[in-house]
């Protein structure tokens, strides 16, 4: 247990370490003038001189002054950053509790057209661009049929502060006499951007789930279990779901990253005021202070999300857990 | 009364070239506290029997049958829901690999436990006990310990020794051993084969025991039936099978089972069946095992029905009724 604690808090400091390296190189490329905040000044500066000033000044937290806004950029991404999270989580949600039941029932109709049609939609889902995908999304069920908001987190109407920077929460903790119907507003906007991002995961977990669950289903403990005379819920949620979970949860990981990258897109499609669009905004006005700073910021999230589904998967699998 | 009455059973596979046979007409009958072994080569049919009885086939296969009365229902006349919880409760089934037919997410109290609290519900604190004792009849040394830990923390012989504990917790009239120690090695085979015969004895169950291996079956069971190619070759009393098999492939098994000590006779050679189980998609004309047969004559091209021996048992082979001409030595003399 402490073997694997302090393998994993290895790789993550070697993973970071790589990681600031990088980040590191790249400044050497941004014009000088963006930068004062992370060149060492000192007289006797070296490479690793200036890669420890670097360091200190990227923990300190002063990430610098936004070249467009004249801001703190630790400041705006803290402000931007809870968006894009309950983006993302709202998207994983989505794309697990739609797509886990799906590859469920399409290993269960192994090879009838039902399963056939799973296969090739999921297929047809994962090779769809998104920023295409979303604006058919909004054409139809915003602009169309008026179902869902065209874009932002909330109607202009409500006035809520912000307190966690999600707003789900944020308009339940409001005192106004309109919060219940705020968070339902906010629930509104959120359900497309979700869809949207979610559907390249959703098509994977999809395929994960059915080829893991085919797998488990014909193993001898199902068997067994069916020998017992357990219902057939409990066979497939708990025995075969339960096994068949593993290589979703790896998969899981695997997958954060591409949410991450796909809020870009996204963010951009419904104006969603998160990271995704404040980078986007800031390559187009060569904001390197605010692309040096997210790019660290995401690319590091992303590593330490990985690692915790790492020693999540690891506690999941008894196999694992328990050496003989 | 009795336990189980098999009628005319077929089980048919459903390739994509068309259906195939893995049993055929076959009919057995087991007795409370009576032990069946059922003997045969890979590929014979007789884990489909215990599939079939158990409702486990897969859904490639599908099963008919005049009845199959287990405890007084006739198993035929249920929709499967309704079949798959009688059968639970009246019969369990204990496979080959005991490691792979334990789920390893789970512990092996939960799995215990998961199953006494379908068939004999109570309080935790009273299914604990139970697990406690079933554990402990299966000769578990530390079932206290053995609870809390997972299939694949065990050995081989002590997971077998769960899985039959789970078997047996839903007190089952009827127990299916569907080749239980073929994986294990040979000092624990014996135990656990003792061990499943004393447990059938005490509880006045129906033991189903399925092997390749004719020596398993010699000392434990009261009839044996000989299974190949799908269809039932001998079915007799365990003492006129081993006195005098009639069928030539009973005759086949017992010659191949290697003799020690004073027996061996010195220089010979271990008689061996020449070819194959024919496959369900190439069966030969007449009697199945015809080809292979070392007594096989003009009339084995016929289609062969079982008939009644007296004193015997019932044989699949027109020769059974000839007068004894070769006894069982030369058969493994004509061999060669």
């Amino acid at each position: 247990m402490i073997r694997l604690f302090v393998r994993q808090m290895l790789m993550l400091l070697t993973s970071l370490m790589i990681l600031t390296f990088i980040t590191f190189g790249i400044t050497r490329f941004f014009p000088q003038e963006s930068l004062n905040h992370i060149s060492s000044t000192s007289s006797q500066s070296n490479l690793l001189n200036e890669y420890i000033f670097y360091l200190e000044q990227i923990f300190n937290g002063n990430w610098g002054i936004s070249q467009a806004h004249g801001t703190e950029v630790l400041d705006e991404f803290l402000t931007f950053f809870p968006a894009t999270i309950e983006l993302s989580v709202a998207a994983l949600l989505f794309a697990l509790i739609v797509g886990v039941p799906l590859g469920i029932f399409a290993a269960q109709n192994k090879n009838t057209w039902q399963d056939k049609f799973i296969v090739s939609t999921t297929l047809v889902g994962y090779s769809m661009p998104i920023f295409w995908w979303g604006m058919l999304l909004v054409l139809l069920f915003s602009l169309s049929w008026g179902l869902t908001p065209v874009a932002s987190r909330l109607g202009f109407e409500y006035d809520i502060l912000p307190v966690t920077g999600f707003m789900l929460i944020d308009t339940l903790l409001s005192d106004q006499p309109y919060a219940f119907e705020a968070f339902y507003d906010a629930l509104h906007h959120l359900i497309l951007p979700a869809i949207v991002l979610g559907t390249v995961p959703l098509a994977i977990f999809t395929r994960i789930t059915r080829s893991s669950m085919i797998r488990v289903l014909r193993s001898d403990y199902i068997r067994t279990a069916k020998a017992k005379g357990l219902s057939q819920m409990r066979i497939i949620w708990v025995h075969a779901l339960r096994n068949a979970m593993l290589p979703i949860l790896t998969i899981v990981g695997l997958q954060i990253s591409v949410l991450i990258t796909g809020t870009l897109i996204t963010e951009t499609i419904f104006s969603w005021p998160g990271v995704g669009k404040w980078l986007l905004e800031a390559v187009h006005r060569r904001d390197y202070v605010t692309l040096h700073a997210g790019l660290l910021a995401i690319a590091s999230i992303v590593v330490i999300i990985n690692m915790l589904v790492e020693v999540l998967s690891f506690y999941a699998n008894p196999k694992l857990r328990h050496k003989r | 009364m009795a336990l189980l009455r098999v009628e005319n059973l077929s089980v048919t596979y459903h390739s994509n070239s068309g259906p195939l046979p893995v049993i055929e007409r076959l009919s057995i009958k087991m007795d409370g506290g009576e032990i069946l072994g059922i003997v045969g080569e890979s590929g014979s049919g007789k884990s489909m029997l215990a599939l079939a009885i158990m409702g486990l086939l897969s859904p490639k296969m599908t099963m008919r049958a005049d009845y199959v009365n287990l405890d007084g229902e006739d198993l035929m006349k249920m929709d499967p829901a309704e079949r798959s919880v009688y059968v639970a409760s009246k019969a369990a089934i204990i496979f080959q690999e005991s490691q792979s037919s334990l789920n390893p997410c789970f512990t092996i109290g939960s799995q215990l436990d998961e199953t006494l609290a379908l068939h004999q519900g109570g309080s935790r604190k009273y299914r604990k006990t139970r697990a406690l004792e079933l554990l402990d009849s299966v000769g578990i040394l530390d079932p206290e310990l053995l609870l809390k830990l997972y299939p694949h923390q065990v050995s081989g012989g002590m997971s077998q020794r769960a899985a039959i504990a789970i078997a047996l917790a839903c007190k089952p009239k009827l127990l299916i051993a569907d080749e239980p120690t073929t994986a294990l090695d040979v000092t624990i085979q014996a135990q656990i084969l003792e061990l499943l015969v004393n447990l059938s004895q005490a509880e006045e169950a129906g033991l189903m025991l399925i092997t390749h291996d004719f020596a398993l079956l010699s000392e434990n069971t009261d009839r044996i039936g000989v299974i190949y190619s799908g269809l039932l070759m001998e079915h007799a009393a365990t003492q006129n099978i081993l006195k005098a098999p009639k069928h030539p492939y009973t005759k086949a098994l017992l010659d191949s089972i290697p003799q020690l000590g004073d027996r061996h006779k010195k220089g010979s050679r271990l008689f061996a069946l020449e070819g194959h189980i024919p496959p369900m998609s190439e069966l030969p004309v007449g009697c199945r095992l015809g080809p292979r047969c070392p007594k096989a004559e003009k009339y084995c091209v016929k289609e062969q029905e079982l008939i009644t021996i007296e004193n015997h048992g019932k044989v699949r082979c027109h020769l059974a009724q000839q007068p004894e001409k070769n006894d069982h030595k030369t058969l493994s003399g004509a061999q060669k």
